[in-house]
């Protein structure tokens, strides 16, 4: 058995190492492939399935994908549109094949109203996103040049193949209003309300009832000591959980956000649900060499089928699990083809790196059947389905009661909370010590097998229910580009 | 029964697409493979595989003109 003594010593001991090795390790969720980094506004970087813990919405599940990060609100004229070329989905696996049985796609539009001033007696078009003021309803546009509207459609089966049927609100409207990002308080005075007005209740088929959708800019609800973690991990592992700076806390995300009936997004009897997200582009592009308006021709037209470029259940999988090497393949697979990166899961670099930065010693079992119950098949009596494949996707056991945002545990299971991750993921989880702690062995419980299991690793930046909103989309309103 | 002929019918056209204006059997044109994929766009279509192909490159400015000019 371990001991606190001998935790107690060990921590001791890797307090005076020093840094010496030249291997290099990646932690965020965040840009983390090649290719990804040239396509941002399709770059999936946090994804949330949980059991809706708003009073009265226990019976619904929430899905938060998160795209384009790292924004710096004072990003414009432009700032932080959607691909109106791309398609995002949400995924919903409900009979445990990690095969899609329901997919959420969205599909973003561009509307550009031409508005011109008068110039000496020539009405000249104006550079700025908007001149003048906007909100407090979503209706409210008229001083907007430039905003997206985005269309959702339901997509049973396949999710090319499968039968689609658009989604539209009480009134049969199917085309919705994206809010404009928070340029500042004297563009948009009450942003709060402006974005909550853009939150619709959408009807779905077969009785289910409706849902709820938002898609929009949020405050970055991920926290990760980020420079420190790709600066060869240059933190002390073992420190306090809050001692770093979270750098991503004056950063932007843009949320698109579906709380669907728990009911219509399970199958037959079996109550965990697998979900992931993913964003494709379309497969070839032809650059314009001269876009013009007057034309209707952009700077590029593009067609072919619809070609995955980013994919995100698990967090952390292709930031830290991955080989660089196969980090763009991943991001183009499907769940049920993840065999392929098996050995990244049953044989992880990650905690022989942890021991050549720090000296702490990895468990010793291959392959690590602890590591693939977390992150390929669920974990027994939490969120494991009765039957189900190896895939890495994020199972949510929707017959788990919620916690309520007070009384959540931030590292989730291994915390004693078994509403949060890995069953699922809520926004206040704080998964990247959770990913610690257990790569080193936290789920381990023999000593001889996972020597430094029991530590309490931290990146030092952490997260908890109460920094989020406790209703719909829960991701709190966005940092406003300008100060005043 | 009707998309699986269209998929059919796409990477059909998509093969024969590479395979003009190069006297090596073995080369395609880029130009032309790319041209195929947008005349074929579809929301239902599996991308065209790349890793097997060798393409031939024309570096004409006017190359894409048609698939830029106004429908």
């Amino acid at each position: 058995m371990k001991t606190r003594r001998s935790l107690r010593l060990i921590s001791a001991v890797l307090s005076g190492i020093i840094l010496s090795s030249s291997l290099q390790v990646q932690a965020s969720s965040h840009r983390e492939a090649p290719y990804i980094t040239s396509s941002p506004k399709v770059d999936g970087s946090d994804f949330y399935a949980f059991t809706s813990y708003e009073n009265g919405r226990e019976d619904y599940v929430t899905m938060i994908a998160n795209y384009l990060p790292l924004q710096d609100s004072y990003g414009g004229p432009n700032y932080f549109d959607l691909d109106s070329n791309a398609i995002y989905e949400i995924h919903v696996d409900g009979t445990g094949d990690a095969v899609e049985d329901l997919t959420f796609r969205f599909t973003f539009f561009n509307e550009f109203t031409d508005l011109q001033v008068d110039a000496g007696g020539t009405m000249v078009s104006v550079p700025l996103k908007n001149i003048g003021e906007i909100g407090p309803t979503n209706a409210d546009n008229d001083n907007v040049q430039v905003r997206q509207t985005y269309k959702v459609d339901l997509i049973v089966g396949d999710r090319r193949t499968g039968t689609v049927i658009p989604l539209a609100d009480a009134d049969g409207v199917t085309r919705f209003n994206k809010p404009l990002d928070n340029i500042g308080n004297k563009s948009i005075p009450d942003y709060e309300a402006y974005a909550n007005d853009h939150i619709y209740e959408l009807e779905l088929p077969d009785s289910c009832g409706t849902a709820k959708v938002f898609v929009g800019q949020r405050k970055e609800g991920f926290a990760v000591n980020l420079g420190e973690i790709f600066d060869l991990v240059n933190l002390n592992p073992l420190g306090a959980e809050n001692a770093n700076t979270n750098t991503l806390a004056d950063k932007n995300v843009t949320s698109i956000a579906i709380e669907a009936p728990s009911a219509c997004l399970t199958e037959g009897a079996e109550t965990v649900i697998g979900t992931w997200t993913t964003a494709s582009q379309r497969q070839a592009r032809v650059l314009n060499p001269n876009p013009t308006f007057d034309s209707n021709r952009d700077v590029a037209v593009e067609g072919g089928a619809w070609t995955q470029v980013s994919r995100l259940g698990m967090p952390l999988v292709n930031e830290v699990v991955i080989g660089l090497k196969d980090k763009d393949q991943f991001n183009a697979s499907e769940p049920k083809d993840d065999a392929q990166f098996a050995t990244y899961v049953t044989n992880p670099s990650l905690p022989i790196l942890l021991e050549a930065l720090f000296g702490v010693v990895p468990p010793n079992l291959y392959p690590r059947t602890d590591l693939v119950a977390a992150f390929l098949t669920g974990v027994a009596t939490i969120n494991k389905p009765t039957t189900g494949a190896t895939a890495e996707i994020l199972r949510l056991n929707t017959a788990t009661a919620p916690v309520a945002a007070a009384s959540q545990d931030n590292l989730g299971v291994i915390g004693g909370d078994t509403a949060g991750f890995p069953n699922g993921r809520r926004p206040g989880d704080d998964v990247v010590d959770v990913a610690l702690r257990v790569v080193m062995g936290a789920l381990i419980d023999d000593i001889t097998i996972a020597p430094s299991g029991e530590l309490l690793y931290t990146d030092g930046a952490t997260v908890d229910a109460l920094d989020f909103d406790e209703t719909f989309p829960y991701l709190t309103t966005p940092i406003a580009g300008s100060p005043q | 029964m009707q998309k699986n002929l269209s998929m059919l019918l796409i990477v059909a056209v998509i093969s024969l697409a590479g395979c003009g204006g190069d006297d090596d059997d073995d080369k395609q044109s880029y130009n032309n493979f790319v041209k195929s994929l947008i005349a074929n766009t579809s929301d239902t279509a599996s991308p065209a595989s790349v890793n097997d192909r060798e393409f031939e490159y024309d570096n004409s400015e006017i190359a894409f003109n048609d698939t830029l000019a106004d429908d």
